[in-house]
């Protein structure tokens, strides 16, 4: 050691020890500063901050994505007005929250109830971060471990491997150990300047490898069944695609009618008529000529016609229930509801065999058949007709 | 006469990106040099096609040729020159055919940067790929987003014109331009990085190749947010400018892909590792562009400004598809010769600073992603509607953002590879006493809110961190006698612009959503009133008619100055009134005014809303800054090599042994 | 190059395609549920209100009387949420007064949302509306059924059950036909 390096080396301690302490202390006010803030944050907010903080959690029911807080329409200053009579009430978060809910449905929440996925949405990030770091964890360990046990070129290996928390004491020890001159882990495990280098120029300039088969074949697979998939995902769309251009008569009034079709239908079924009709409604003001929605609006006011004994609404379902048929001869239901009316309500059982005839050639379900079957028989028989195959 | 020459146009572009497709592709297989030399001007045909079709359609506007439906659905008569120009992107064709221009001048660029190595397969299967992506988009304007359909049935007298809100700022004119540049400008790295993939050339060429390209993108895409944000606080009347609103989320999250790019890929640049994460991140900025298009134009999700649904997005989708199938599989092939020869050992180095960096923008990404798509999520789960808003992001990205700053303060000072304690503790010595400053100051003036506790020493600490970098920097080189500049304007002090640029951002936000105040008056004409140390003088209200709106403008004074006049409009033929709010800008804090109840009559109370929020004008400032940093990272001096640039700092204080002792071996 | 770097080559291969394989079927998961997703103009959400006893109505009516829904137990009760700013409440108007003229055992109770109430008795004079409309000050009736935007109108069984809500404007067929179907479910 030379003379120069001796006297270096004191003034290092020294330097350093004063540059450690300060930097030791600042950390120490920061930690220190921001838990005595942490702390006095109250845990008993005001009733200002509570009405703030519900409000933000409550969307502007007129509105797409912005809070009852930062609005200023009718809908946002309803809301405040609410939310600042049941705070002084005494009413908790809950309830008010609860309460908003009941009536507008999750949709009026900035973010979503548990019930409605609200644990998942804030659990998913966490499992990502972890999912992430495990297997980075995992990988990093093993490729360290093959590092360890055999460097490029032979060099000795990187010493690695320290799990996360040794690691961080590491970082601590490190900045404001004042001592220690050498002796931490990466420095002694670092490639020299020189051997990196060229090792680095070395892995340029070698020669690439053409794909093996086995890599080939990764790649031919694959861009088969990318291909195959965006071909059949593309079919798929388009031709969902193609039957809601059927459906939706006006883009402007765009409404997804098979949907709101197929809800009237379940609606219908748990009996629910009225709402079921107002559906139906729906559909039949954008597009009036919507066959489905006029069968199941047809049928729907005939019974309940039959129910209320008021023959206007038959006459208004046989309307419905016709015009379905001439716009849509292929359509089971229509037929088959048509003939009904005709055999119940205005005992033709000639016609009504015609419906029911039409009805079984457009390959009517199994299950439909079999609920219709006895009716069908009957209107055969009073009609003086031979029973079709299908129903014997 | 338009129609047919647009129609030409996108012809042409797409024959043009075809036939590069088919030439260089068989050059490439073949390696004929001669070929792939004739395949790459072919992308000047696809330029022609888009500048014939750009001209034909605003020659169509600005003529109110109504007889393209386009133009008759978002150009009126009465809709001034401004508004007239812009209407190629206010709606759905339009902006794709801007998207085509945007990406054929890229290409365009692309061939004339590489022109001196013509036969080079690596540009050259680059330049296919974005011929391909090219092609797609020529494609739709062919199909289903047809910019210059004719009108059916009789040629209207007068057009629509464009929807209310985007005739009325002129920020119209720059905002979705910027976005585009930026979206598109990802198109060519994503292409290098394929290319690399495909001609198993996976070290750091492409990476250094597309540094700069990446960077204009980036700055693009950086700017276009800033604007959109800027637009939304000038036009949509609530008083914010971020709303977590899918169109936002959908710019956002290729800027973080982005983002984390650009940082992870200087250490491939320099050390050789990071490559599978730089493919990956490159993939998914891209990928992510064509994914928000496809949310922007889907109309599957509730947005504020969704203002088309199309038939586009099954399209859109299927190429979101293929890019993200054909960039895994090309990875998976080439999965072995990915593997760097150097490992990250969890140390206080560089290395681990970029590793913790990409962890900490994939995060954000998702959960971005996540609250984006969580409704569609759900709704196909148990057919149930919610709204995923601002709580829901505030409370993750809140903490995200912080541990961002923390780490975008520590990681400029960290060296490379070797943990250098006696650097280390010295870069870090002034930033920790600042953010410890900060930490008191916060609690003698008793600053509330967790989250504004930790926020603002962050910031403190990653603003001086930067700060100390670049002066470092600039020092170093004067001393060195290299000239003040060569050093001042390095692309190291653009990175630290930057990165002091997102902490006054990040310190804006804080305070502008944290010290924020929200009130409503109602005044009568000539009536004054105090609100939030602000005085407001109502002086009456006004009804201005211009061709293209009729307008009802209050007069209001703030603190005596002159008036602003925040208004309702009804534009044209639209029944739709559109409020615009008046915002009087300040470095301290702006007010921010609406009329949310006019008048009955000329003497009846008015009620405004009025916002006042401290410090919103630095976000404006900020976003230039980060052109700006943007602008000197891509174009500034060349720094040194990581190593040189130890030395240099070690240099500064030679006679100070303490720092000279770590490279005495 | 030795077998050791050879075998961790192997293995790294597999790994770079384990997490391709991985990230690629969370990207056909994402791709499948954003391709069967509706546009948000198709999609329509039922109230949640709906099959639950209608929140209380009660106040004074812009005639100055005071008016309760409590009232009107026993007959059905068309609440209707009106402005006089809005469009569609304007297209509707004429349909509900012919409503409210022609039907025997249905009233109709309007409910002013977000307007001046001078502005509201002049929209309704303006169409010979003869029911009782109320004055809502701070919109906290139209918080209690969940109104967004008027016109909203809920139909109310005469035991106080809300059976339908109907966004936007009614027309005069359906709102009979709900009522004959109303009443042929047993209300």
């Amino acid at each position: 050691m030379t003379e120069y390096s001796k006297r270096a080396l004191i003034i290092r301690i020294r330097g350093m020890k004063l540059r450690s302490w300060l930097l030791a202390l600042s950390v120490g006010v920061v930690v220190v500063g921001v838990a005595i803030s942490l702390l006095s944050v109250g845990s008993h907010p005001t009733p200002e901050q509570r009405m703030t903080r519900i409000e933000a959690e409550v969307k502007c029911p007129s509105c797409d994505g912005i809070s009852s807080l930062d609005s200023n329409t009718a809908g946002a200053f309803a809301v405040r007005s609410f939310v600042e009579q049941q705070v002084k009430a005494g009413k908790s978060n809950r309830f008010i929250i609860n309460a908003l809910e009941a009536s507008y449905g999750p949709t009026i929440l900035m973010s979503p109830p548990a019930s409605s996925g609200g644990t998942i949405i804030a659990a998913l990030p966490f499992v990502f971060v972890a999912v992430v770091l495990g297997l980075m964890g995992f990988f990093g360990y093993r490729r360290r471990r093959r590092y360890e046990l055999s460097g490029p070129d032979g060099q000795p290996g990187v010493e690695g491997g320290e799990s996360g928390s040794e690691s961080e004491a590491g970082v601590m020890g490190f900045l404001f150990d004042a001592g220690g001159a050498s002796g931490y882990k990466s420095e002694a495990g670092s490639i020299s300047k020189d051997s990196e280098y060229s090792e680095s120029r070395n892995f340029i300039s070698k020669p690439r490898r053409v794909g093996s088969i086995r890599q080939s074949w990764v790649l031919y697979l694959g861009v088969l069944l990318l291909l195959g998939g965006v071909g059949s995902a593309l079919w798929i769309v388009r031709s969902q695609d193609n039957l809601q251009k059927q459906l939706v008569a006006s883009a402007v009034q765009a409404r997804n009618e098979a949907q709101t079709i197929l809800r009237a239908r379940t609606l219908a079924n748990q009996g629910q008529d009225v709402q079921a009709l107002q559906l139906l409604s729906s559909v039949l003001e954008v597009d009036p000529n919507q066959p489905v929605a006029l069968t199941y609006q047809g049928w729907l006011l005939r019974q309940a016609g039959e129910k209320d004994k008021n023959p206007a609404l038959i006459n208004q379902g046989q309307q419905f229930l016709e015009k379905a048929v001439k716009l849509d001869p292929s359509y089971p239901d229509a037929h088959v509801f048509l003939g009904y009316i005709l055999f119940q309500d205005r005992h033709e059982p000639k016609l009504a065999s015609v419906q029911f005839s039409a009805f079984l050639a457009d390959k009517p379900s199994v299950s439909f058949i079999s609920a219709t079957k006895s009716v069908m028989i009957d209107a055969y028989k009073q009609a003086g007709l031979q029973i079709p195959p299908q129903l014997s | 006469m338009n129609a047919v020459l647009g129609q030409t146009g996108v012809l042409l572009g797409f024959v043009g990106a075809l036939a590069g497709i088919v030439i260089l592709g068989y050059g490439l297989v073949k390696h004929r040099p001669g070929i792939i030399r004739h395949g790459r001007s072919y992308s000047f045909v696809l330029l022609a096609g888009a500048i014939l079709a750009t001209f034909a359609m605003e020659r169509a506007l600005l003529t109110h040729d109504f007889s393209l439906a386009y133009v008759a659905s978002n150009n009126s008569r009465e809709t001034p020159l401004l508004f007239t120009i812009t209407g190629m992107w206010s709606a759905l064709q339009g902006s794709i055919l801007l998207w085509g221009l945007v990406l054929t001048l890229y290409i365009a660029g692309l061939v004339i940067r590489t022109r001196r190595r013509p036969s080079d397969e690596l540009p050259a299967w680059a330049l296919l790929i974005t011929n391909l992506v090219a092609a797609f988009f020529f494609a739709l304007m062919l199909g289903p987003a047809n910019p210059f359909v004719r009108i059916s049935g009789a040629i209207p007298a007068d057009g629509i014109g464009p929807n209310p809100l985007l005739q009325d700022h002129p920020l119209v004119a720059i905002h979705p331009p910027f976005l585009y540049l930026g979206f598109v400008g990802f198109t060519v790295p994503f292409a290098f990085a394929l290319a690399s993939l495909i001609t198993n050339r996976l070290e750091e060429d492409w990476v250094t190749e597309t540094r700069r390209w990446s960077l204009i993108a980036w700055g693009f895409l950086t700017v276009g947010i800033v604007l959109g944000a800027w637009w939304s606080y000038q036009v949509l009347g609530w008083g914010g400018y971020w709303g977590w609103d899918p169109v936002e989320n959908a710019a956002l999250l290729p800027w973080l892909a982005g983002t984390a790019y650009l940082h992870s890929s200087i250490a491939q640049q320099r050390r050789g590792i990071l490559r599978v994460w730089n493919i990956s991140l490159i993939v998914s900025a891209f990928s992510l562009t064509i994914l928000g298009t496809f949310f922007t134009r889907s109309g599957i999700l509730q947005s504020v400004h969704s203002f088309s649904d199309s038939s586009l997005g099954p399209y859109l989708l299927a190429f979101f598809f293929l890019v993200v199938g054909a960039a895994l599989i090309l990875i998976a092939w080439r999965g072995d010769g990915l593997r760097s020869s150097r490992v990250i050992v969890p140390s206080m180095s560089r290395e681990t600073a970029f590793l913790v960096n990409n962890i900490l923008f994939a995060v954000f990404a998702f959960v971005v992603l996540l609250g984006t798509t969580f409704p569609l999520l759900i709704q196909a789960i148990n057919g149930s509607q919610v709204t995923v808003g601002a709580p829901y992001f505030d409370s993750f990205i809140g903490p995200l953002g912080i541990a961002i700053l923390f780490f975008m303060g520590v990681a400029p000072l960290l060296p490379w590879q070797r943990t250098n304690r006696t650097l280390v503790q010295k870069r870090l010595l002034w930033p920790t006493i600042g953010a410890a400053v900060a930490v008191v100051v916060e609690i003698a003036t008793r600053v509330h809110g967790p989250g504004l506790i930790f926020a603002y020493p962050m910031a403190v600490f990653a603003g001086i961190a930067a700060l100390r970098q670049a002066v470092v920097h600039t020092i170093i080189s004067n001393r060195r006698k290299d000239g003040i500049f060569r050093f001042l304007f390095s692309r190291t002090n653009g990175g630290m612009l930057v990165h002091i640029a997102v902490v006054m951002i990040a310190l804006a936000l804080v305070s502008s959503t944290s010290y924020g105040q929200r009130g409503s008056l109602v005044l009568k004409p000539g009536q004054s009133i105090v609100f939030d140390g602000h005085r407001f003088t109502y002086h009456g209200i006004q009804t201005v008619v211009t061709p293209a709106k009729t307008s009802l403008q209050a007069l209001i004074s703030v603190d005596g100055s002159a008036s602003y006049t925040p208004e309702v409009s009804q534009f044209g033929n639209n029944s739709q009134v559109v409020g615009t709010p008046a915002v009087r800008p300040g470095l301290l804090d702006d007010v921010y005014l609406t009329l949310d109840l006019p008048p009955k009559n000329s003497s009846g109370p008015a009620t405004f809303g009025v916002v006042i929020q401290p410090l919103v004008s630095w976000i404006w400032i900020a976003g230039g800054l980060m052109a700006v940093g943007t602008a000197i990272a891509a174009f500034g001096t060349k720094d040194a090599s990581p190593l040189e640039s130890v030395e240099e700092e070690l240099w500064v204080k030679r006679d100070d042994p303490d720092l000279s002792a770590p490279v005495v071996r | 190059m030795d077998n050791q770097d050879k075998a961790g080559r192997t293995r790294s291969r597999k790994t770079v395609r384990a997490i391709a394989l991985v990230v690629g079927l969370f990207v056909v998961g994402l791709s499948i549920l954003l391709a069967t997703r509706k546009p948000v103009s198709m999609q329509t959400v039922a109230s949640p209100l709906i099959n639950k006893a209608a929140p209380p109505i009660a106040g004074t009516s812009l005639d100055g009387k005071k008016v309760s829904l409590a009232s009107y137990s026993g007959r059905f009760v068309l609440v209707n949420f009106f402005a006089s700013w809005c469009t569609p409440c304007q297209d509707e108007e004429k349909a509900l007064v012919q409503f409210s003229n022609s039907s025997q055992d249905v009233s109709i109770l309007g409910v002013v949302f977000d307007d001046v109430n001078s502005s509201a008795i002049s929209f309704l004079r303006r169409y010979g509306a003869n029911y009782p409309a109320l004055s809502d000050p701070n919109g906290q009736i139209a918080l209690s059924y969940g109104v967004a935007q008027p016109p909203q109108t809920y139909l109310i069984s005469p035991n106080g059950v809300i059976l339908t809500e109907i966004v936007g404007p009614v027309n005069l067929t359906a709102l009979n036909q709900l009522i004959s179907i109303a009443k042929s479910s047993g209300f």
